[in-house]
């Protein structure tokens, strides 16, 4: 498992490359690339203010200021999962007439999103700035926040796209789970909606406390809660090594099935 | 002893084909509840045993569908072997359906890049060779556009100057060569000549026979999966003329 970790970073190069054409393939090299990608999770906001402001009203304050801390996160693992699922089997021509280690496939495309959801959180400073957030000393945890969100992502991304070339309805599966998965992580809604009673159970889903870390981090200005960022961290080492072993016992019989 | 590269002892390969390809989640349980097989299992090669030594170009024959390009790709540890052994020593460059690893949307330049480091060259090392690779391919003016602008000749120039500058021990080139036209080839068939020379080891896979009987000290004749003759080239060749014509 180690020996695999340390092989992918002879293949630094391939994963260089293929970031490059993701984000060639992402931007067609225009620099407004990068408000393109930022068009959808901002018109998720926009969608969400108008239903729980003007329609429903929820008691949150400077609500639109609230989505933007958390839908990016968000927004990181569901398009790096959704973008990484069909990887391998887009990549097929590579797979079958080359040997190489096959996870820097969909490695890449997280890392392209990574990278993404990076960008995305230096054009949110600002307007934290603007709308009265200071810089925080509890901005030291947004390493930590990312480093869980990362790897969670990776494990998943990395299985999810060896499964998906033997059972093609995998995405439906996922694309499905997603959209389900979203409504039990505090994105549209604070952790204070959530009773007391299930608080523990609900901060058991690793993503649902590092968003709510963001949450803490960047909206309030405090401190995440430790405890529950120490089993994020723990769940999420193990999820990538389970979902990254798993990987390698399929991988062998990846080439012939695509 | 030593100077074996390639060892394949009684290699076996199953392909499970599954009747409904790709499959889904959906098609395995319906299967699982029917209690339907719903696939067939097809051996591609079938007890294969033979020796790739250094310093020679060894040919691969055989009609369509006999398992040459999977005896390739499990050379290249592309496929896993279903039992048997195969011993691999050395670096292997394998070139199938010639610039299918290429990325279409990169240049000839950018795709050098990409393939060395598949290969495990760091980028210092294909820059040092580009000129050479440039030199032979004879594309300098390509080389910044796109490769989804190349016709098929072009890549399989890039293809295969690359591969024969990257200074692999075992190269193994599937079907190839025959785009390449005529002073290209002619080339081409040179440097193999060279390479061979060089101790390098070549396995040709091949429907031009005069191409292998020209290259190959040896021959090997694949058919359904099975070695129907091994030896001096134009023996494997007038046996596959024979198969053939009946």
């Amino acid at each position: 498992m180690v020996q695999e970790i340390k092989n992918l970073f002879k293949f630094r190069e391939l994963i260089l490359a293929l970031l490059i054409r993701g984000f060639k393939a992402k931007y067609k090299n225009s620099f407004l690339g990068i408000f393109w990608s930022l068009l959808n999770p901002l018109l998720n906001v926009l969608i969400f203010t108008f239903i729980f402001t003007v329609i429903i009203k929820i008691n949150i304050k400077s609500y639109p200021l609230y989505l933007l801390c958390t839908i990016f996160p968000w927004n990181f693992f569901n398009s790096a999962l959704i973008n990484s699922i069909v990887s391998i089997v887009e990549d097929d021509h590579f797979v079958k007439n080359t040997f190489f280690p096959y996870e820097v496939i969909p490695l890449a495309v997280v890392i392209t999103n990574f990278i993404n959801f990076l960008i995305d959180l230096l054009i949110l400073i600002p307007v934290l700035l603007l709308f009265g957030r200071g810089i925080s000393i509890v901005w030291f945890y947004i390493p930590l926040l990312i480093f869980i969100g990362f790897i969670l992502t990776c494990g998943l991304s990395i299985l999810a796209a060896g499964i998906y070339v033997t059972f093609r309805d995998l995405n439906f599966i996922l694309n499905f789970s997603l959209r389900l998965f979203f409504y039990f992580v505090p994105v549209i809604y604070t952790l204070d909606f959530i009773p007391q009673k299930l608080r523990s159970i609900y901060l058991c889903n690793p993503l649902a406390a590092v968003i709510d870390g963001f949450a803490k981090v960047l909206f309030y200005g405090r401190a995440p809660d430790l405890k529950w960022l120490g089993l994020a961290t723990l769940e999420s080492i193990i999820i990538f090594t389970l979902c990254f072993y798993a990987f390698q016992k399929i991988k062998k019989a990846l080439p012939e099935q695509l | 002893m030593d100077k074996v590269r390639v060892r394949i002892e009684n290699l076996n390969k199953k392909f499970r084909v599954f009747h409904e390809s790709p499959l889904t989640f959906q098609r395995a349980a319906y299967n699982l509840l029917r209690g339907k097989r719903g696939y067939q299992d097809i051996w591609a090669l079938k007890d294969v045993s033979f020796c790739l030594n250094k310093q020679e170009a060894v040919g691969l024959i055989g009609p369509n569908a006999s398992g040459k390009t999977t005896l390739l790709r499990i050379i290249a540890s592309i496929y896993a072997p279903t039992s048997g052994s195969v011993h691999v020593n050395g670096r292997v460059a394998a070139f199938f359906e010639l610039g299918s690893g290429f990325i279409m949307e990169f240049t000839g330049i950018e795709n050098l890049y990409l393939y060395g480091a598949v290969f495990g060259l760091s980028r210092r090392q294909v820059k040092e060779r580009i000129p050479d690779i440039i030199g032979f391919s004879e594309l300098n003016n390509f080389l910044d556009i796109p490769l989804r602008q190349y016709s098929f000749g072009m890549r399989m120039r890039l293809a295969f100057s690359l591969a024969v500058n990257i200074d692999p021990d075992i190269l193994l080139i599937d079907e190839t060569l025959a785009v390449g036209d005529l002073a290209f080839r002619e080339k081409c068939f040179r440097k193999i000549e060279e390479l061979k020379a060089k101790g390098k080891t070549l396995f040709l896979v091949s429907q031009h026979l005069d191409e292998i009987e020209r290259l190959c000290e040896r021959a090997i004749l694949l058919d359904k999966g099975e070695i129907k003759a091994i030896g001096p080239a134009k023996d494997a060749i007038r046996e596959y003329k024979i198969t053939m014509g009946k």
